[in-house]
């Protein structure tokens, strides 16, 4: 399989994902989405009316002609499309449903809620540590919400209850601008629901992150990034003031004059609401500081629990450290080479151990060899020659899971100091930092050096290695299985690049 | 030395000197040429001098230097002392330029090249100091790489290990290399031809004496295998080499055979014709490399795929773009030469997309000043890049004609207008929010995301609003370290090519917007040239919001530029 496009038929919109998978990761090559409120006809009457149906077919058209243009034409796609909350609910989907599939050969797969809400965790699990959070994850839709509660990386509760945005506010907000009896009665209407569904105790001070998504609550962070002049990234941060402060807002607008709100997706003016008071409610249940969104949802979740149907493990679920799976993600997009920079990683750890104490670095640090080690030679994607150069850009570039901007900069210098020349203070990039970081890189990128030329051969013959530090030298020994190694290769280049590792710990360094 | 004497397009070699001084051996081992071997080159070309003096060649020559001087510390007092006390002003000679001469030359001496150049051939120069690699197949350059490997080179890096055992370091060097030659050419090439030149055929050919003008890996291997079992001297004896050739001799068998196994073949081809004959060649415009342009097309597609450039999309804008380029050609009167840097520009606008969607424009320049093709300019690919840079309509020349989001709150920060809607929260300074920690959302040990983003945010301000990342390369890129904006960029060019630019990128920006979707509702346009407006009339499958919407914004760079409006009309094809 060279190509996957996923469809997910929501109660807001259909979408597409579709990605070209490279090894244990996948590249997506475009996401597209229509918003279609498929919902709103059967939240009201049960049934998906003849025109919404209509609209999907013209919107899977249109997918089908996008896919056959996006992939590639030797190899067929593997389609998959899922249908959730309206489809489960509306009468006469099974029609729809044989619809697709006469026509587009499209088997549309409608999933009950607690699938839904397994594929949503999925796709939070490829982005955040779960199994050193209490997470309450919730995908908020336009028919559903999908609650997720993982203790440390187990999911203790799956639920699906039907207060999507679309449906709340049908049912509840009739006037423009809403009235605020109406706000309260949907407010209660939302604490009963979660009561009779036996998860309102769930929700409590246990819980240290909230992780939000779907296109409502996603918007909301757009817009508070707006404000903040902040990046929008893949998974941002809202903190709780600004939804006591937006709600403010909203109050008393029009859906209309909504639309002046600068980031505001001008199909969500009537549903953001909802969306910013079940945040609400939940942040004042959990007693976070704010919570997090992450982009896209459950079309994420799809492509990844399709690639495990198909056998293919992502890094991040082989690794249980989505941190390490990332940056190994990060290197297989550049097609590093996977066994030396596993080797190099290997040895710059045995080396940061046993030098940590001289070189006064901290057990935490090394979270930035690691990934400096693994990711060093990424630049020889763009080209070998200045490659050091090439992975720093890189490196500065990618979307890591775990680190702070300020700690990926660190991370990338390292990687462009590990060939011969020394960081100047003349150079941007390592001249942007602060001292206290500058002397981290020299320490990092001084052990990343030897460990790199200790695996010259790119054959990781060296196993293992002992280091003996006196008050005036270091000694480094390699150690392999067998007795007829022949190391003079790897000696050779570790002695021309301990220079910098001299020059730091004003001790000689030998390499036997 | 080689002095040619040209008579129409035929040249007769009247001279040719060589002198033999390895002053690779000093840079690859100390960085610097030694004074003693200064003093050393000042003779052999004080020698050279007479012969100018002699042929009354002082407006007629050209010297060039390759790595053992590019790539020493004393370059420029190199160069200045010989100039002093020679007279000969030395040029140093770019990797890429160097590699391109010697593949020229090669491709006036072995004319069936260029048939081979479409079956997949891999062109290799293998001096002291470096390997160049070109691997060209169906007139495409499909990988073009310097690796720091020559033979005199590895000679030096390994000198402190035992004679025995240095082979072995000198294989599994090479290995090395190889390695990442392979993991580099990501998709499998295959390769039929084999094609080298560099110092280091002339060993080969001294060794082996061949007949014809190539050489059999069988032989090399056999040679390989006795000299391994031979000491120094009885290598010298056997085979009547000089000691210096001795000395670079196992490296270059062993990276001959390497190589060869890369490429799978059984033999390659060489000219005996030296390098200073195919520089006299070239200077003199004998030889012309009429495959160029064509080549350099092919290439652009080759490298937009290898970023995944979304292929359809980059097709439309080049068409766009060039068609725009004919029927304006009245109004931007620019040549055919502008119209390759336009070809490029459009083919490569979107590649950086791989790298992040946010800022790509930014990654396609950064990407594209890294191109390093044999024939083209440095000039044309900067310039290339810097279009690229200019497509999207953040990254704007003209001061005060446009403002985006992020332009605006600078100014609204300046002036002190703020938020209507203020409160107690809102008033707090952006920039203190690093203080402000998010315990509860402290999830991966020392993750802030407020501090991460208070990072970006400095980074935004020092950057006065144009964040364009960082220019990684310092001393290759000329002169745009620190580069603030795009108009710094510029300041690197000329007016006149400063001009090129404005023009190019204007054209380039209306061609992108008419496929702003990336679906292709465009199929075709016409031109309309009025006197106070250009008319775009275009035929479209549905009608293109998108593509109006991206008109309109990014049309405005080409009014600034051109002095005249520009308009976007669309009738709807319903077949």
């Amino acid at each position: 399989m060279k190509n996957l496009a996923v469809i997910d038929i929501g109660s807001n919109s259909v979408s597409l994902q579709i990605s070209e998978i490279k090894g244990k990761s996948y590249d997506i090559i475009e996401d597209y989405k229509e918003s279609i409120r498929i919902g709103e006809d059967v939240f009201k009457t049960g049934v998906i009316s003849d025109s919404t149906i209509q609209s999907i077919m013209t919107v899977l058209e249109k997918m089908k002609v996008l896919i056959d243009k996006k992939t590639d034409k030797k190899e067929k796609p593997y389609i998959r499309a899922v249908a959730t909350a309206p489809f489960r609910d509306a009468s006469n989907s099974k029609d729809v449903v044989n619809m697709a599939k006469d026509k587009f050969d499209i088997d549309i797969e409608v999933i009950d809620g607690n699938e839904e809400a397994r594929i949503v965790d999925l796709y939070a699990s490829a982005n955040f540590q779960m199994s050193k959070l209490n997470a309450l994850t919730v995908d908020i839709g336009g028919g559903t919400l999908e609650l997720i509660i993982s203790k440390e990386g187990e999911i203790t509760d799956l639920h699906s209850i039907p207060l999507g945005m679309l449906r709340l506010k049908n049912d509840f907000l009739k006037n423009n601008p809403p009235k605020n009896n109406e706000i309260e009665k949907l407010m209660k209407h939302i604490e009963k629901t979660f009561k009779d569904a036996g998860i309102y105790k769930k929700i409590n001070k246990d819980i240290d992150t909230l992780i939000f998504t779907g296109g409502t609550i996603t918007n909301i962070a757009s817009i508070y990034n707006k404000r903040e002049h902040l990046r929008d990234e893949n998974v941002n941060f809202v903190d709780k003031k600004f939804i006591e402060f937006f709600l403010n807002e909203l109050k008393d607008k029009t859906f209309e004059e909504r639309n002046n709100i600068k980031g505001i997706d001008t199909q969500r003016t009537d549903i953001i609401q909802p969306a910013a008071l079940i945040a609400e409610m939940l942040l004042a249940k959990t007693n976070c500081e704010g919570f997090f969104t992450i982009k896209g949802g459950l079309k994420n979740g799809l492509t990844i629990d399709t690639l495990n149907n198909h056998g293919i493990r992502m890094h991040f679920q082989e690794n249980a450290d989505v941190r390490l799976s990332r940056i190994l993600e990060i290197g297989s997009k550049f097609f590093f080479e996977e066994e030396h920079a596993r080797q190099t990683e290997k040895l710059a750890k045995i080396l940061f151990m046993q030098l940590k104490e001289i070189l006064k670095l901290k057990e935490d640090d090394y979270k930035l060899l690691e990934a400096a080690s693994l990711l060093h030679d990424v630049g020889s994607y763009i080209s070998y020659y200045d490659h050091h150069k090439h992975s720093y850009y890189l490196i500065k570039n990618s979307d890591f899971i775990g680190y702070s901007s300020n700690e990926i900069k660190i991370i990338a210098n390292i990687a462009r100091y590990h060939r011969k020349s020394f960081p100047k203070k003349s150079q941007k990039c390592y001249a942007e930092l602060s001292s206290k970081n500058q002397e981290l890189i020299q320490k990092c990128s001084a052990i990343l050096r030897i460990a790199d030329a200790l695996d010259n051969s790119h054959k990781s013959a060296v196993k293992n290695i002992d280091v003996k530090v006196d008050d005036d030298s270091i000694k480094i020994m390699l150690k392999s299985n067998s007795k007829d190694a022949d190391f003079s290769l790897e000696i050779q280049s570790a002695i021309d690049k301990k220079n910098f590792l001299e020059f730091i710990t004003k001790k000689e360094v030998t390499v036997k | 030395m080689h002095i040619s004497e040209y008579s129409g397009k035929k040249e007769r070699t009247i001279e040719y000197l060589v002198k033999s001084l390895p002053l690779g051996k000093d840079t690859f081992s100390h960085g610097y040429i030694s004074l003693d071997n200064i003093y050393k080159s000042v003779k052999i070309l004080e020698g050279f001098a007479k012969k100018l003096d002699e042929y009354d060649l002082w407006k007629s020559y050209k010297a060039l230097c390759t790595s053992g001087v590019r790539e020493a510390l004393n370059k420029y007092f190199f160069i200045d002392y010989i100039k002093n006390n020679t007279g000969i002003e030395l040029e140093i000679l770019e990797p890429s330029d160097e590699i391109y001469l010697k593949y020229l030359g090669v491709k006036q001496a072995i004319p069936k090249i260029s048939a081979y150049e479409e079956d997949g051939i891999l062109f290799t120069n293998i001096s002291s100091g470096n390997i160049f690699i070109n691997i060209l197949k169906k007139d495409k350059l499909m990988l073009s790489e310097a690796f720091p490997y020559g033979n005199l080179r590895l000679t030096q890096i390994f000198k402190d290990i035992p004679y025995q055992k240095q082979h072995k370091a000198y294989e599994q060097d090479i290995n090395k290399m190889v390695l990442t030659l392979k993991n580099i050419s990501v998709k499998k090439i295959s390769i039929r031809h084999m094609i080298s030149s560099g110092s280091s055929i002339a060993v080969l050919t001294d060794m082996l004496k061949p007949n014809k003008d190539a050489i059999d890996r069988k032989d090399l291997e056999s040679a390989y295998s006795q000299i391994k079992e031979l000491n120094f001297y009885e290598i010298t004896e056997k085979f009547k080499l000089r000691e210096q050739q001795v000395e670079i001799l196992i490296p270059t068998l062993i990276t001959y055979l390497k190589i060869m196994d890369f490429a799978k073949v059984k033999k390659f081809l060489f000219t005996r014709n030296s390098f200073p004959y195919s520089m006299s060649l070239f200077y003199s415009r004998t030889i012309k490399d009429a495959d160029l342009q064509n080549r350099f097309k092919n290439t652009l597609y080759h490298i937009g795929e290898k970023y995944s450039y979304d292929k359809n999309h980059s097709k439309t804008v080049t068409k766009f773009a060039l068609k725009l380029f004919d029927n304006l050609k009245t109004i931007h009167s620019l040549k055919q030469k502008e119209r390759k840097l336009l070809e490029a520009a459009a083919v490569l606008h979107d590649i950086g997309y791989m790298i992040e969607a946010k800022n790509h424009e930014q990654h396609s320049f950064n990407i594209i000043k890294t191109i390093d093709f044999p024939g083209i300019s440095k000039e044309f690919i900067d310039m290339t890049a810097l279009i690229v840079l200019m497509h999207r309509e953040k990254q704007e020349i003209y001061q005060n004609a446009e403002h985006d989001d992020d332009n605006n709150y600078l100014t609204d920060k300046l002036t002190g207008a703020k938020n209507k809607n203020q409160n107690d929260y809102y008033k707090k300074p952006v920039l203190d929010n690093q203080n402000q920690s998010v315990n509860n959302a402290n999830i991966f040990g020392n993750r802030n995301i407020n501090k991460n983003n208070n990072n970006y945010h400095q980074n935004y301000k020092n950057n006065f609003g144009y964040n364009f990342g960082d220019y990684y390369w310092d001393s290759r890129a000329i002169g745009i370290v620190n580069a603030d904006n795009t108009n710094n960029l510029l300041s690197n060019f000329s007016i006149e090519k400063k001009l090129i630019i404005y023009k190019l990128a204007s054209i380039l920006r209306i061609a992108d917007s008419m496929d702003a979707s990336h679906s292709q509702f465009i199929d075709d346009f016409s031109v309309i040239i009025d006197s106070n407006c250009i008319i775009i009339k275009s035929l479209a499958k549905k009608y293109p919001y998108l593509e109006y919407l991206s008109f309109y914004q990014k049309s405005n760079l080409f009014k600034l530029t051109f002095g005249v409006n520009i308009e976007f009309e669309t009738d709807i094809d319903f077949q």
